[in-house]
């Protein structure tokens, strides 16, 4: 702050010092005030794991959920032909558990192994629907498409769709927590 | 009356009201300043909508959408939720056209640089405005516009993350976004809204109005004066030959009566959209923003490749800022279009680039939605008829671009025949140069139609 003298370059007046311990005072409240309430507002958004990638990318919408389910046997999938599997997922949001229904694409590879996929396109999240003639996930909004598995094969998708931990036992083909994207 | 006075008698503030009715403001001042009172008008309206709509508007995922239904069934619920709907778009327009009249006056310039900013901030806020409401109806096109727009704040580097996170609540769209985005809506928005409102009127009542560009100043130059001196001569003289303010208002409330029936008669003739409830497994629905957004939604499909989340954050941020701090380099003294080519060129080429991105936005083929509209297909013989069917159940659409319709991942067939013989395209089918997927389980008899289809494509 420097010598203390008023704005003129004279000795700090009365008058000076009080405009300066209030915009103190001021300043000092304001934060007291801010530091909390953007905290509180921030809380939800930075409580889960956070990515600072440079090249930044869209995040999967699909609520969340941790525990493994049931999804079918094994014998409900044709292999390689993705199927649209409505699964209800119990979400823990502001809370409350509230059963959510999504969908994701169920390929099974072999009868041991199946990859389960979340249905957004990962270029901007809109809903990616099969193609039985084009082999294709294709995307409604920028053209983008995706194999049987999820690799990207046109259009602007930067990375594979996203995939569920999945486990194949006992005939039945199970879905886990979403693999949040690197 | 008699209350009237009474209260001045105490108050005094007749000559307040004198002071602004009365002051005088330029000759010139016309139509087009009209644009900015308007915008006032229509926030006043979504405010006093908005307000009533909360009375009744659940912010909870599994309550919203019905309460909105039942918002239309009440009395006056479907036209105050329709002024509200339709006044947003009208009020998109009308700032933007504020915008421009200012641009076109050059009244950003010296001394009203600041009036600019939080102009231009306001512009923002606005359009904030109208991201956050198209959540709430909790719709289909409000939940995966959402999606979309959350998305594309993940593209900024470092805190694209974040930033998708901080507006969602979470990395999911959930119950949680909606909450938010109401918090936003009526509350962090509305606050920015009024203090910024009162700080541009503030700056307007305190300035002036500006006065429209003269081709020949009013007064000459005195040689040593300062721009402060210069422009306050200048625009006395303006003010002696102007009139007082009351008379701009006339203008005003008409356009602000006539906007009213605008948005009026859109409510009659389109009613007020609702689409089905909003589902995170709605497979096979193509998303897409209002129509204020669809300029930006085109831009995605023209940025791509691995740096396209850095194009778009830099197309955006560079954006914002030529907007927002154009007083501070374009500063020339300058203020009549045609004396400043440059600026004026460089005004009507982001009109039309908005325009014409917006219009394309508009009219873009849907990638998944099989549908080609030939117009010489009457023309088509049975074999050829049946190739086209192939194409269409092929999903061929999905990536290429034919007579106007389809997607863009591959080249556009259009005229496809005319570039390659029938063999070249039948291996080109069946084993693809790259991306291309292989279609080797095509019939011999439905690969022979594709073929006279496609050879038809000159
Ligand atoms: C998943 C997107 C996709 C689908 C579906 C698709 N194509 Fe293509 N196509 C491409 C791409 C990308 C190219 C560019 C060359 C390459 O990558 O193989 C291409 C190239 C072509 C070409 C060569 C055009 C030229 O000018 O070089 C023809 C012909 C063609 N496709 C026909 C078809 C037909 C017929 C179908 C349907 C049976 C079809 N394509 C389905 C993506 C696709």
């Amino acid at each position: 702050m420097g010598p203390a003298t008023s704005p003129q370059g004279g000795p700090l007046t009365r008058r000076g010092f009080v405009l300066r311990l209030l915009a103190g005072v001021g300043g000092v409240l304001a934060a007291a005030l801010v530091v909390p309430a953007a905290g509180f507002a921030a809380g939800p958004a930075i409580a889960g794991r956070l990515r600072w990638p440079f090249l930044g990318g869209s995040v999967p919408p699909t609520p969340r959920a941790t525990g493994w389910r049931a999804i079918g046997p094994v014998g409900d999938f044709e292999l390689g032909v993705p199927k649209l599997v409505p699964v209800t997922l119990p979400v823990k949001v502001e809370g409350a558990v509230e059963p959510t229904q999504v969908a994701v694409y169920v390929v099974e590879q072999d009868q041991a192994d199946a990859v389960i996929l979340d249905i957004h396109c990962t270029h901007m999240g809109c809903p990616v629907a099969w193609s039985d003639g084009a082999k294709r996930y294709l995307c409604p909004c920028h053209g983008g498409a995706f194999t049987a598995t999820g690799d990207p094969v046109a259009g602007p998708p930067p990375r594979p769709m996203d995939r569920y931990q999945t486990q194949v036992t006992d005939q039945q083909v199970w879905m886990g927590p979403l693999i949040e994207p690197a | 009356m008699r209350i009237f006075d009474w209260a001045d008698e105490r108050l005094r503030f007749k000559p307040l009201l004198r002071a602004f009715l009365d002051r005088p403001i330029p000759a010139n001042v016309g139509w087009l300043n009209t644009f900015g009172s308007a915008t006032l008008f229509l926030l006043i309206v979504q405010i006093v909508t908005g307000i009533a709509l909360t009375l009744v508007y659940v912010p909870a995922a599994d309550h919203a959408y019905q309460s909105v239904q039942y918002i239309d069934t009440l009395p006056f619920g479907a036209l105050v939720r329709g002024i509200h709907h339709w006044s947003a778009s009208v009020l998109v327009v009308l700032i933007g056209l504020h915008a421009l009249r200012v641009f076109y006056h050059a009244a950003y310039k010296y001394p009203r640089e600041l009036s600019w900013v939080v102009g231009a901030i306001l512009f923002v806020v606005v359009l904030g405005f109208a991201f956050t409401g198209y959540l709430l109806p909790w719709d289909l096109k409000a939940y995966w516009a959402t999606v979309v727009g959350t998305n594309v704040a993940g593209a900024a580097p470092f805190i694209g993350n974040l930033a998708v996170q901080l507006l969602r609540g979470g990395p999911a769209m959930t119950t949680a976004t909606l909450t938010r985005f109401y918090g936003l809506h009526v509350w962090v928005l509305p606050a920015t809204l009024l203090l910024l409102v009162g700080l541009h009127l503030f700056m307007v009542i305190r300035q002036g109005i500006a006065a429209p560009p003269r081709a020949v100043a009013l007064t000459d130059a005195v040689p040593g004066e300062s721009r402060r001196e210069r422009y306050e001569r200048e625009y006395a003289a303006e003010k002696r030959s102007g009139h007082p303010f009351y008379q701009a208002l006339l203008k005003d409330a008409l356009v602000a009566a006539v906007l009213f029936l605008v948005v009026l008669a859109l409510v009659a003739a389109i009613g007020v959209p609702l689409e089905a409830q909003a589902d995170p497994s709605a497979v096979g629905y193509v998303p897409r923003p209002e129509w204020y957004f669809l300029d930006l939604f085109q831009l995605l499909w023209y940025v791509s490749g691995p740096a396209e989340p850095l194009v778009v954050f830099a197309i955006a941020t560079i954006g914002f800022l030529l907007f927002i701090l154009l007083p501070f380099y374009d500063r020339g003294w300058q203020r009549h279009p045609r004396r400043r080519p440059i600026a004026s060129l460089a005004g009507i080429g982001v009109v039309l680039a908005v325009v014409v991105l917006t219009y394309q936005g508009a009219t873009a083929p849907t990638p998944t939605s099989g549908a080609v509209n030939l117009a010489a297909s009457t023309t088509l013989t049975v074999g050829q008829r049946a190739g086209l069917h192939v194409y269409q159940v092929e999903g061929c659409g999905a990536c290429h671009l034919l007579s106007g319709s389809g997607g863009n991942a591959g080249p556009e067939l259009t005229h496809v025949a005319s570039r390659l013989s029938t063999t070249e395209i039948q291996h080109q089918i069946l084993s693809p140069r790259d991306k291309m997927p292989a279609f080797t389980d095509i019939s011999p008899s439905d690969m022979t139609n594709l073929l006279n289809f496609l050879s038809t494509l000159h």
